[in-house]
């Protein structure tokens, strides 16, 4: 096991040792000085402590606060402080100061590397800003800045290495971070060590690790496994590694799953989806889950490996209970496949938060239907999260559905049936009565947003 | 040439976007310890025992603070003290998360550790955790040494009588929110000694009244405490106080003889610094057919905690309209939680919800435009006071800032404007804020090279004040803004006025301006006095500044720059200084006014409110630095947006817990939720020359106010539903 750990930092090579792989890199950043980088939340909620990185994966934007240091090894990383070259500030910097998009400061740095990092991807708009939380400036003045385009320089000085290196093993003590670069090795890892966690993204474990403490912790990361990270197509569908992260499937997807796509933008913000992935956001079985409602409306498939085999499960057989999967000890979610529909379908998701952006869904719901020329539905599937314990489909008001005409009537009486389907909590983000009356009323808004295209 | 009023950018927009500017939690100390605190798990009861041995045990662990080794030499100021009944004081518990124990450790990772670890074993009490539980015991507060500064109640005229003989009557109660204010930076302090000397690192809008408090509780010399503050990471009121565990860090640091930095976690915001309280108010208005209001009551319930504290929401009913009858009245319930206190906007936010609704509602009542029912009722003189205002420019607010949002256009039935499956509704309020005022010094010096430097112990908290105050001072030198140095934060620099209370401009402000004049006088004497100077001999008053120079007013031609006045003189340096002292017996009642106009769009099937345009107008004397206001405005109603939509602070009615102590669960509005560029702030120079040397009013919190009123009234207008309760959720409109 490696003793220590390579990064470069702002253009310096650095090598760590003697600091638990589990140290956030805020910490760490802070801890050796760098101290233009901010905690507000340490839990991924608020952006102040973005920084940029560059490893496998590409220059992202990440939330250094939730982001072990084991999960960094050979990575560049750059912050608000590296910006600035001979005394000139980076255009994105420029622009927030000139823009008047500082005002207490405390969550600058982290929206000028937000916007730094888009910068490299090449994202536009709104979505480079949903991470960063402000609260003196209302955000004006930093869309403003957001708005002036600019690009990476040709002789970018920012990154320097020609090709990043891949993550490798790091080790403290009694805690480890295993960097696996084989599926089979992360599964005899898994089975050899039966207190270790596997980590993808670590949007979760991340979190957990600031909450509950670290002690003698063993992490094995996915993040590096090349069977977990493809995308393959096939006459049965699109078959979507579990180790993609949710920005590689934006990216990759190009119109072949439009809901899955649409969820997407709106899941969390873009230093979460920079991390997350597909897999992980499965695993950990929230009841809201945002993906899972999309991918049960897609009729998707999860396919799970571990030493002893692999074996396929419909998604609306994957979730078991509450924050329960069929998933087993040593079992790793290796693929999602979502099928090609036989027939064009109508099709929509939508997600109600309590805010324009950045939150889970307080319902969020995914319908597919197939209709005959004669608008009769032949095949409906409608999901939701955040109405049961786990992501559920609606089977019974699907079973209604069929060989039903899609009018108006129809619509209505499947909303009404609808409503009283679930038996949802209360909670923070909405009533239960809320909830109920949007599992009705958001498959009427469907019909409405939808039914012109059916005439057509 | 005007130097003031221009959009200026800020003098330290450049070391935040780089990172270089340093928050408390930033400032680099030698040997430094690390602190983390532990909150009691109950709301009530006495603490038994707590495992401290066995944390101090654990390694790297330096000691462990609970109240069994703490006793406060000195006494607790409500002044600058945010609660009087300091954690650690005994081993009473009064709300969860009141710090029971302060773990300082080697590492800041080992403190957590053994934070994690600390056990507490409690003699647990009946608590009252919810305003719900403590509403039957609602009492009338009375006048104390804390936090009561208020007679509860008042009146003038007949109100019954005049309520009964209206024609038209009506009666709502309304309700609000506990917010927590949520400033990005989490409360940080540093402590360290020097012999006697305390050094205190700390995340405060109010340097000079963390350095006498402290004096005050720790029995010390103010002139001992050294308190820095170099940047502060927003505070809207949660950093206007000292907090028991900075008082309880800045004496560990001592007993350790090693300094100790503590900074709050996001959840122990909740409880370690103020909040707005939770208000419940009830209003009865009576009216002829006309509009014409003729008597008024508003009564507000607020909730408390561990020290009685009014969130005074009934003050501007008594000044903003001309009420000829009228009763307020305040009351408390006492809850087991943290003391409330100042949040952006205080008391006149939860107030003027209660009051620009009903107002609302009783226009449509009475089938008129509500602009028109409260021209109607406008006051031209404070009818509370009984005095003129020293400016007052509301009518122009309501008219420039319909023109501008386009009112006209509103058809005044309700869910009658829609586009698609969205309703639309426009809504307007009016808001208003005293002008509050506090001694304060600064000075002013100009060096021999001639340029100025700006020194005054006031916080940066994000308004935009050292930028501000160096206009200020540039301006009156008639120098150019880049020639004029600012130095804050810090408290052996003149003492500063609080960065809260919409203050900064009009307190540290004037004393910035008579700090300046004071400079420029003292180099004018020199001047006509040096038969080498072209002023020798022009009669003091007769020299004025000109383009950064000292001339004659009847020859600008003759004169000279302040770098040859002090060079010939032999001076480094000449230094002014100016004592700003409020005007007690002042013949006006001040106050800046203004008028929200909120445009929603309400998903019919969802429920869900968008703000989709909002124009505020307002009169707050004379805008600064436009670039900064502007900016400034705009935040404050994007911040009350959040307030009308989606905050709250949430307590678990049984065990009294946090339920939403975090920013996943503490929903606060993200740029999605702001109306995309159709948001417009408008000025207006009321003309005010009397509130102040520089005729320019606070625009900190009015901005604030009024907005969840015309948000709630266009919600209204949209749907055909009222909703009386913040915030303006879903669950409400379906």
């Amino acid at each position: 096991m490696a003793q220590s750990l390579r990064v470069w930092i702002n253009g310096s090579e650095e090598r760590i040792s003697g600091v638990a792989p589990t140290t956030m890199l805020l910490d760490y950043l802070r801890a050796s000085g760098r101290v233009g980088t901010k905690e507000g939340c340490a839990e991924g909620d608020c952006g102040a402590c973005t920084v940029a990185v560059r490893g496998e994966r590409g220059v992202q934007a990440v939330n250094s606060c939730i982001v072990p240091l084991g999960a960094v090894s050979n990575y560049e990383i750059v912050t608000a402080e590296g910006l600035v070259r001979n005394g000139v500030l980076h255009p994105v910097q420029e622009a927030l100061a000139r823009a008047g998009g500082s005002q207490c400061g405390y969550c600058t740095p982290g929206f000028v590397m937000s916007l730094f990092a888009a910068q490299y991807s090449g994202e536009r708009g709104d979505g480079v800003l949903e991470g960063n939380l402000c609260r003196c400036t209302g955000y004006l003045p930093i869309r403003e800045a957001a708005r002036s385009p600019s690009a990476p320089a040709a002789d970018d000085p920012y990154f320097t290495s020609t090709q990043p290196a891949e993550a490798a093993d790091y080790s403290v003590g009694d805690e480890h971070f295993f960097s696996p670069r084989s599926l089979k090795g992360a599964l005899e890892l898994l089975s050899l060590h039966p207190g270790a966690k596997p980590i993808a993204g670590g949007t979760d474990v991340g979190v957990e690790l600031n909450k509950v403490g670290r002690r003698n912790a063993v992490l094995v990361s996915l993040a590096g496994v090349p069977e977990l990270r493809r995308l393959t197509e096939t006459a049965a569908g699109l078959e979507l590694g579990g180790a993609l992260t949710l920005s590689e499937l934006e990216a990759r997807l190009g119109g072949r799953v439009p809901l899955l796509e649409t969820m997407l933008r709106s899941f969390a913000a873009r230093q979460i989806r920079n991390r997350a992935t597909l897999a992980g956001n499965l695993a950990t079985a929230s009841p809201v889950g945002d993906l899972a409602p999309v991918l049960l409306a897609c009729g998707a498939r999860v396919k799970l490996v571990s030493l002893g085999g692999e074996r396929t499960v419909a998604l609306s057989d994957f979730f078991t209970g509450y924050r329960t999967t069929v998933q087993r000890p040593g079992e790793l979610i290796a693929s999602v496949t979502v099928p090609k529909p036989d027939a064009p379908r109508l099709e929509a998701v939508y997600k109600v938060g309590k805010r324009g952006a950045d939150d889970i869904s307080t319902v969020a719901a995914a319908f597919s239907l197939e209709l005959k020329a004669d608008k009769i539905v032949t095949s409906a599937r409608l999901a939701y999260g955040g109405v049961a314990a786990t992501p559920v489909r609606a089977l019974e008001v699907e079973q209604f559905l069929i060989g039903r005409p899609w009018t108006e009537r129809t619509a209505a009486e499947a909303a009404g049936r609808l409503r009283g389907l679930f038996t949802p909590l209360s909670d923070l983000r909405g009533s239960a009565e809320y909830r109920r009356a949007l599992v009705g009323n958001l498959f009427e808004k469907f019909f409405y947003e939808h039914s012109a295209e059916v005439a057509a | 040439m005007t130097r003031m009023g221009r959009g200026i950018d800020r003098i330290e927009a450049r070391i935040k976007v780089t990172g270089e500017a340093l928050y408390t939690a930033d400032v680099p100390v030698e040997n430094v310890a690390y602190g983390v605190l532990v909150g009691s798990t109950v709301a009530s009861g006495r603490i038994r025992r707590i495992n401290t041995r066995e944390v101090e045990r654990m390694p790297g662990v330096l000691r462990v603070f609970t109240h069994m080794n703490t006793r406060y030499p000195g006494e607790v100021t409500p002044e600058t003290v945010g609660e009087l009944r300091l954690s650690f004081s005994d081993d009473r518990v009064h709300y969860v998360g009141q710090v029971i124990a302060l773990v300082a450790a080697d590492s800041l990772e080992r403190a957590e550790e053994a934070a994690s670890l600390v056990r507490a074993e409690y003699e647990e009490a009946a608590a009252v955790t919810t305003f719900e539980m403590g509403l039957p015991s609602v009492f009338t507060p009375t006048v104390d040494e804390g936090y009561v500064e208020a007679e509860p109640d008042t009146s003038r005229g007949n109100f019954e009588a005049a309520y009964a003989d209206a024609p038209v009557r009506f009666e709502a109660r309304y309700g609000t929110q506990k917010y927590h204010q949520t400033p990005i930076e989490t409360y940080a302090t540093t402590a360290l000694w020097e012999d006697n000397r305390l050094i205190l690192f700390e995340s405060t809008q109010y340097v000079v009244g963390a350095q006498t408090g402290m004096a005050s509780v720790l029995n010390m010399n103010p002139d001992n405490i050294h308190v820095v503050s170099n940047f502060t990471g927003g505070g809207f009121g949660a950093k206007g106080h000292l907090w028991p565990h900075t008082i309880r860090t800045a004496m560990a640091a001592r007993e350790l003889g090693r300094p100790l930095k503590v900074q709050l976690t996001r959840p122990q915001m909740q409880t370690g610094s103020a909040y707005q309280a939770r208000t419940q108010q009830t209003i009865q208005l009576g009216a002829t057919e006309a509009g014409d209001i003729r008597a008024v009551s508003h009564t507000n319930i607020s909730q408390s905690g561990l020290d009685d504290r009014v969130e005074p929401a009934t003050d501007l009913t008594r000044v903003l309209y001309d009420f000829p009858n009228l009763i307020t009245r305040e009351r408390l319930v006492r809850t087991n939680h943290n003391t409330g206190g100042a949040m952006r906007p205080p008391g006149d936010g939860p107030g003027l919800f209660a009051l620009e609704s009903a107002l609302d509602e009783l226009a449509h009542q009475l089938n008129m435009d509500p602009i028109e029912l409260r021209r109607r009722n406008h006051a031209d003189r404070d009818p509370d006071q009984d005095k003129p205002f020293s400016g007052k420019a509301l009518l122009e607010c309501y008219e420039r800032g319909a023109e501008r949002f386009g009112w006209a256009q509103r058809d005044p039935v309700p869910r009658s404007m829609r586009d698609g499956h969205e309703l639309v509704g426009y809504g307007m309020a009016s808001a208003s804020r005293l002008q509050q005022a506090m001694e304060c010094q600064a000075a002013v010096t100009l060096h021999a090279d001639g340029s100025a430097v700006v020194a005054t112990g006031v916080a940066e908290i994000g308004g935009g004040s050292y930028t501000t105050l160096a206009q200020v001072a540039a301006e009156d030198l008639t120098l150019p803004y880049n020639r004029v140095a600012f130095r804050g934060g810090d408290s052996t620099l003149p003492a500063a006025s609080g960065s809260f209370g919409s203050m900064v401009s009009a307190s540290t402000g004037s004393a910035v301006k008579l700090a300046a004049m004071d400079a420029r006088a003292q180099a004018a004497r020199l001047a006509v006095a040096d038969s080498g100077s072209p002023l020798f001999g022009v009669a003091i008053e007769d020299v004025v500044a000109q383009d950064g120079r000292l001339v004659r007013r009847d020859n600008p031609n003759r004169g000279e720059s302040y770098a040859s006045i002090l060079t010939r003189a032999g001076r480094e340096t000449l230094r002014g200084h100016g004592r700003f002292v409020p005007n007690e017996e002042s013949p006006f009642s001040s106050y800046a006014f203004g008028a929200q106009f909120a445009e929603v769009r309400v998903d019919e099937l969802l429920g869900i409110v968008r703000v989709s345009r909002f124009v505020g107008a307002f009169a707050a004397g004379r805008i600064l630095n436009e670039k900064t206001a502007t900016s400034q405005a705009k935040g404050g109603i994007i911040y009350a947006i959040g307030t009308a939509l989606m905050e709250g602070v949430h307590h678990d009615h049984t065990s009294g817990r946090l339920i939403n102590a975090n920013l996943f669960d503490y929903h606060v509005p993200v740029n999605a939720d702001i109306p995309s560029s159709k948001l417009d702030v408008i000025f207006i120079d009321d003309g005010d020359t009397a509130v102040n040397l520089l005729g320019a009013k606070g625009i900190g919190e009015i901005v604030s106010i009024g907005v969840p009123a015309a948000i709630a009234n266009a919600v209204f207008h949209a749907t055909g539903k009222r909703v009386r309760e913040l915030p303006l959720t879903p669950d409400k409109l379906l």
